[in-house]
């Protein structure tokens, strides 16, 4: 009777948040979570496919092309599309798609999951399958470190769960210690690969299990590449579904025997093409029932929105603060592209959920990158923005390269009087939302 | 001055929090006042010879880390002990502190607790005017420190939890639970730790930008909050 008034709690507060035109997708299982029933999603039947998809960046595309591959191919399929990534978001999301009975209505459940809400989302009902993107430093203030981080994901895995890692990451990888279910995912070597770390800070760089220094035969960027331990008690196994010729330029790499298109050129992009690639076809889709969706029915791109300043493009890039693969991936893709840039760089808050600004990661961050000869201004913007200069000296780029722009107002004003070239924006979440604002009134 | 030689020890164990900021900011500095600097970069693998550099420096890392430094470093204990003696300078910071309790080479006790001491901080310290700024992640606490304090708790944690005492100061050893890049965030601190390096040698030169960041966030987190 209480699962029943609660499942139907859970419809009437979402119903109420449409009427009134709120965001109700994590309003109604926070009310059911934390004043009525700890315990609510022990009382669902699950479906056949639970799909937990997990990691410290990358998780909301991967998730997406999932979902894009398995509603196409006639799954019905509950997602939580829009980010609500906690407990309270599951919860909503789960009992929205169940009947009063508490039977999950479609297909499948499919989670984006934040790292440290799995163990609770899975408490005692462990997902079917568990995709794990990757582990790196992420917002240290809370997870400390990504071993941390690694102990929260392990907690929410069950003896049947089916682990689908990143095989290139010799962090997630350390899973495969204590876990027989595993399939791994990776890409063979590019012709980005390096072979020397100019990172100093690395996330693993010592065997776990007898602490010799791990050999890198390469690296696609911080501690993912091909790993050996001297003593081989740990390295890169034969990957069970690796990218090969991977094409930023042409936008392509073969997975077994199908070409497959990038719907980004950046690295990033192949994993979470790979990741759902290799899920989809792990639960039976074959081939002809995935590829199409990453070709002629892909994805536009979520990240590198353009729009226009004037006659400059504008490339909207979103960077994570307190991630430095974030900050990594939309700095090694503004060096990728041809012609003169400018960059626009800096945050108001470093993080939305906590009131803490630890500055400590902007050092562990790759700004050397920005030392691009292509590069005309960088203008810094927010509440650190000397912060950001400061790195910038440091990662020695030219200052006479930066402007400060202490009125967002006069941001837009600035960059077109000041700089020349396509602009790339590679701000935080908070400042995208400006900056976009700050456009819509300049072009109308 | 003859070459000033920087030993960043550890640097791929304890480095979770942007920690090389430190050696950056010690060479940039260093090298604006026309020294010649040197840093090897040791490790596990590595032997120390202590005679070999003027400064040592280390960060944060995991407990698991933390451990193995310790035992690295267990063997040169009295080397350690001599270096500190002998004022060369050692710069910790974050649970690089935990390497140095778990060492016993200076007189404080450190112990684990079941919660995590997360926060911004603010100090004063009586080498300088200007207020100390930082962050602090761990879960263990000082106590029956015998050693001289480095810093006074305006906000944020001591030792432990109402204790208003951080850091150690003993020669030129300088150790604090600030995590992180801190003498990039403190140019002040920073100035003054190449002063006290160079002496007489030591030349004004004109502040850079790392100075206006350490205002801003001064005016925008620390006065604002006294206001209230």
């Amino acid at each position: 009777m209480r699962k029943v008034f609660e499942i139907f709690l859970n419809k009437f507060i979402t119903f109420i948040c449409k009427v009134c035109k709120k965001n109700g997708t994590s309003l109604p299982g926070s009310i059911i979570y934390n004043y009525l029933d700890k315990n609510i999603l022990d009382k669902i039947n699950y479906p056949k496919y639970v799909i937990a998809v997990t990691g410290s960046s990358g998780k909301g595309s991967t998730s997406n092309y999932i979902y894009h591959i398995l509603t196409n191919n006639g799954y019905t399929v509950a997602y939580n599309s829009y980010g609500s990534n906690g407990i309270n978001g599951a919860v909503t999301l789960i009992l929205n798609n169940s009947n009063l009975k508490g039977n999950f209505k479609k297909d499948v459940l499919l989670l984006e999951c934040d790292e440290r809400h799995l163990k609770l989302i899975f408490k005692n009902k462990k997902p079917t399958h568990m995709v794990i993107t990757n582990i790196t430093r992420d917002q240290p203030v809370r997870n400390v470190s990504p071993y941390n981080i690694l102990g929260e994901i392990k907690k929410a895995i069950g003896e049947d769960t089916h682990l689908i890692i990143n095989g290139d990451d010799a962090i997630v990888s350390e899973l495969k210690i204590n876990y027989k279910n595993i399939t791994t995912f990776g890409l063979s070597k590019t012709k980005d690969s390096y072979t020397k770390n100019n990172q100093l800070s690395l996330d693993q760089t010592y065997c776990p299990i007898c602490h010799q220094k791990l050999e890198f035969s390469y690296y696609h960027y911080g501690h993912l590449g091909n790993y050996k331990c001297p003593n081989n008690d740990f390295k890169r196994d034969p990957i069970d579904y690796e990218a090969t010729d991977i094409s930023l330029n042409k936008k392509t790499m073969q997975v077994k025997n199908s070409i497959i298109n990038l719907n980004n050129n950046a690295l990033y992009t192949c994993y979470n093409e790979l990741a759902a690639y290799t899920l989809t076809n792990l639960i039976g889709l074959k081939d002809e029932e995935i590829i199409p969706y990453f070709n002629e029915k892909a994805l536009p791109p979520k990240r590198g929105k353009k729009l226009m300043l004037k006659d400059r493009e504008i490339i909207m890039l979103e960077s994570k603060n307190e991630n430095n693969i974030s900050y990594y991936q939309s700095m090694k893709y503004i060096k990728d592209q041809k012609g003169i840039k400018t960059v626009i760089l800096g945050f108001e808050n470093v993080s939305r959920r906590y009131k803490e600004n630890d500055l400590s990661w902007l050092y562990d961050t790759d700004f050397e990158l920005l030392k691009d000869k292509n590069i005309d201004k960088i203008f810094c913007i927010g509440r650190f923005k000397y912060d950001v200069a400061t790195r910038l000296e440091y990662a020695g780029v030219d200052m006479h390269k930066i402007v400060m722009a202490t009125d967002l107002h006069n941001l837009l004003n600035l960059v077109e009087k000041k700089s020349k070239g396509t602009i790339y924006t590679m701000v935080c979440f908070d400042m995208t939302e400006v900056i976009k604002k700050l456009i819509k009134g300049e072009n109308r | 001055m003859k070459t000033f030689r920087i030993a960043h020890l550890y640097y791929d164990l304890l480095n979770m929090y942007g920690e090389n900021g430190n050696i950056r900011a010690l060479v940039k500095r260093l090298e604006e006042q026309k020294v010649k600097v040197t840093v090897d970069f040791l490790s596990l693998d590595n032997d120390i010879d202590f005679n070999n550099y003027d400064l040592f420096y280390f960060g944060s890392g995991t407990k698991e880390n933390i451990n193995l430094a310790i035992k690295h470093l267990s063997k040169y204990k009295e080397d350690l002990i001599k270096a500190i003696d002998a004022n060369k300078y050692f710069i910790i910071t974050g649970t690089g502190l935990e390497v140095i309790a778990g060492l016993n080479i200076l007189d404080f006790k450190m112990k684990d607790i079941d919660f995590q001491i997360i926060g911004e901080q603010v100090y004063t310290t009586n080498l300088i005017n200007e207020k100390v700024i930082g962050f602090q992640n761990r879960n263990t606490v000082i106590i029956e420190c015998n050693e001289t304090p480095l810093f006074s708790v305006i906000t944020g944690t001591g030792y432990e939890p109402k204790n208003y005492l951080e850091g150690i100061k003993k020669n030129n050893f300088y150790g604090t639970y600030l995590l992180g890049p801190l003498l990039i965030r403190n140019p002040y601190f920073l100035q003054y730790i190449v002063k006290d390096i160079l002496g007489k040698d030591y030349k004004i030169l004109k502040e850079d930008i790392s100075f206006k960041a350490y205002h801003e966030f001064i005016k925008n987190f620390v006065d604002e909050k006294e206001k209230v």
